[in-house]
């Protein structure tokens, strides 16, 4: 006889409200620990900022990322005329020689050339 | 494919695993729900039990030994011992007077039939002795075995068995007056 009774207590088994499987879910979430990849998360962000802080912000990376892009612009094409002045300027096309003014900076300019 | 264990997703959840957490709660809160609804006969208590009982699987989840039991040996056990606490605060409560769950559906004679049963033996639970009702609704409803029981109620096999026998016997003894009233027939 009991057999019948159990049955019946499985067959209209208390089911869970859908609020109480939010309460427990929003519970389950809330008390999660964060995951690896959220962990080292903030510590890549740390250095970042740190970084963009030591720079002066972004209003000096964006100077920065244009100085940047404009000197790897000028070594890969650069203007026809910049070998030319750069050996004007250096005085290189004549008989004048550089002179070492100052032994002690290690790099001069030749004077004729200035 | 076999179904991933319930300990296997109680490790990704503590290793941060959102989809873990949502398969743990859509597993193990029927489950939790239904033997604390059984234990105290009352919806509402047992939705708290249930709540409680889960967030403490959720903050022992970081420590959680594999190997050590089974999730829902360490789950059945917490919710027994809520209940347990529970009772004993209410004692002196006629816990057979608690209204039954309410069902909005129309119901077909045959369920009709089934759910007064199902109150029936509910009725008759709530005034077994505890660790009867206990090991009868963890053996005859919930379909545990009693070594796991056992290892639940955190004693011997042999004292499960005796809990149950007893449990039963009582629970014929309530229930044989009720049958004519049931429409009971068969058996």
């Amino acid at each position: 006889m009991l057999e019948s009774y159990f049955q019946a207590a499985n067959e209209v088994a208390p089911e869970p409200s859908g609020r109480l499987m939010s309460r427990v879910l929003e519970d389950a979430l809330a008390a999660q620990p964060a995951s690896e990849a959220l962990r080292s998360a903030p510590v890549v962000g740390g250095l970042w900022r740190d970084f963009l802080r030591a720079v002066g912000g972004w209003p000096a990376m964006a100077g920065l990322v244009s100085a940047t892009v404009a000197g790897l612009w000028l070594g890969i094409a650069p203007p026809a005329a910049l070998p030319g002045a750069t050996i004007a300027y250096l005085g290189l096309d004549d008989a004048s020689y550089p002179v070492d003014a100052a032994p002690g900076l290690g790099f001069d300019l030749s004077e004729e050339a200035l | 494919m076999s179904e991933e264990s319930d300990e296997a997703l109680l490790l990704r959840y503590a290793a941060g695993d959102q989809a873990a957490a949502r398969a743990l709660t859509l597993r193990l809160t029927p489950r939790a729900y239904a033997h604390a609804c059984r234990m105290l006969g009352i919806p509402a208590e047992a939705e708290d039990v249930t709540q409680d009982a889960l967030m403490r699987l959720w903050r022992v989840a970081p420590d959680w030994r594999p190997g050590e039991a089974l999730v829902t040996t360490w789950l059945y056990r917490v919710v027994a011992n809520l209940c347990t606490d529970r009772l004993r605060r209410a004692r002196g409560v006629a816990l057979e007077a608690v209204p039954e769950p309410e069902d909005d559906q129309v119901s077909a004679p045959e369920r009709l039939q089934q759910q007064s049963r199902a109150a029936a033996l509910q009725a008759a639970l709530n005034r077994l002795p505890e660790r009867q009702r206990q090991a009868v609704i963890l053996r005859h409803i919930d379909g545990l075995s009693n070594p796991q029981i056992a290892e639940i109620m955190e004693i011997g096999v042999e004292a499960v068995e005796s809990l149950t026998a007893r449990g039963k016997r009582a629970l014929t003894a309530d229930l044989v007056g009720k049958r004519d009233e049931l429409g009971y027939t068969d058996g």
